[in-house]
């Protein structure tokens, strides 16, 4: 099981408290459809992905965004049990959606930028530490319904 | 061979312009070494990297953080030839270094994550971080060819 210690519970409260989930959601997942854009193909139906502007403006990517963050924080309230939490999510984007597991790192990678790049140098090296301690166990969590 | 669009060149030169090499290498390598803590193991002749403070304020890592700078402008000056340009850097991270491969994406990232930092939402945009995470894989294969 993965410990965290009071300073590491302290950080992710701290930084989730000041995430606006309907701005941070909509930016990183459209940064992962611009940067990576290979990931696109899970969304045909989405609209008009043609371009970076596109993207950013589709109400589609913005609502889905939400909804990714949104659940992001069961894991922020539910810090020692991520994957117990996370198991029928994990199912559904293997069995349903078909989601390549590597993708949940992009949309990881993104969502720390898009942090680093509203947070600043509060975004120093021990929060960063924590907050990618966070995501991974997110993303193994995510990934262990697998196989 | 690696093709560049005219605005990922912008995108990459106007970023590189911007940034302060002296600054962003200590910061940069001090992030790596703390936020992936296993990396530390090719520094032991650094002296102290006992906690984040004692990192941060290691000046041999700060030198370090600048030499790896000064590298990645080599890289900024030949961007249409980079394989080769970091031929011979890439055999002595293989084979006197033994540095894993794995290492140069981390660092990679930790350089991409204070240019957020730095630019915010607006200076390192979507756009930005797409043409500047090409070409820091780029790099990062270079550096890895010479390794098999």
């Amino acid at each position: 099981m993965v410990e965290w210690s009071a300073s590491e519970r302290n950080t992710i409260a701290n930084v989730w408290g000041k995430i606006n989930v309907d701005e941070i959601g909509p930016q990183a997942l459209a940064r992962v459809l611009i940067v990576y854009p290979w990931t696109q193909r899970y969304f045909g139906t989405f609209g008009n992905l043609s371009s970076a502007a596109a993207i950013q403006g589709n109400p589609k990517v913005a609502k889905h965004g939400k909804t990714v963050l949104n659940a992001l924080e069961k894991a922020v309230k539910n810090l020692d049990d991520i994957k117990g939490t996370y198991f029928q999510l994990s199912q559904l984007h293997c069995e349903k959606l078909n989601v390549d597991p590597d993708n949940f790192r992009l949309l990881a990678d993104c969502l720390t930028i898009v942090i680093a790049t509203k947070f600043g140098p509060a975004f120093n090296p021990a929060v960063q530490a924590t907050w990618q301690k966070l995501l991974s166990v997110v993303v193994s969590a995510l990934t262990s319904g697998y196989f | 061979m690696v093709e560049w669009t005219d605005a990922e060149r912008t995108a990459i030169l106007g970023l590189w312009g911007k940034l302060n090499i002296d600054e962003i290498g200590p910061l940069a390598l001090s992030r790596c070494l703390i936020v992936y803590p296993w990396t530390q193991r090719y520094f032991s002749t650094f002296g102290n990297l006992s906690s984040p403070a004692a990192i941060m304020g290691n000046p041999k890592v700060a030198a370090h953080g600048r030499t790896v700078m000064g590298g990645l402008e080599r890289a900024i000056k030949n961007m249409d030839n980079i394989k080769a340009t970091y031929s011979a850097l890439s055999v002595m991270h293989s084979e006197k270094l033994h540095v894993d491969p794995d290492n140069f994406k981390l660092l990679a990232d930790c350089i991409t994550v204070c240019a957020a930092m730095k630019f915010g939402p607006a200076g390192f945009n979507a756009d930005i971080q797409e043409a500047w995470q090409k070409f820091l894989s780029v790099v990062v294969s270079a550096l890895c060819r010479q390794y098999h």
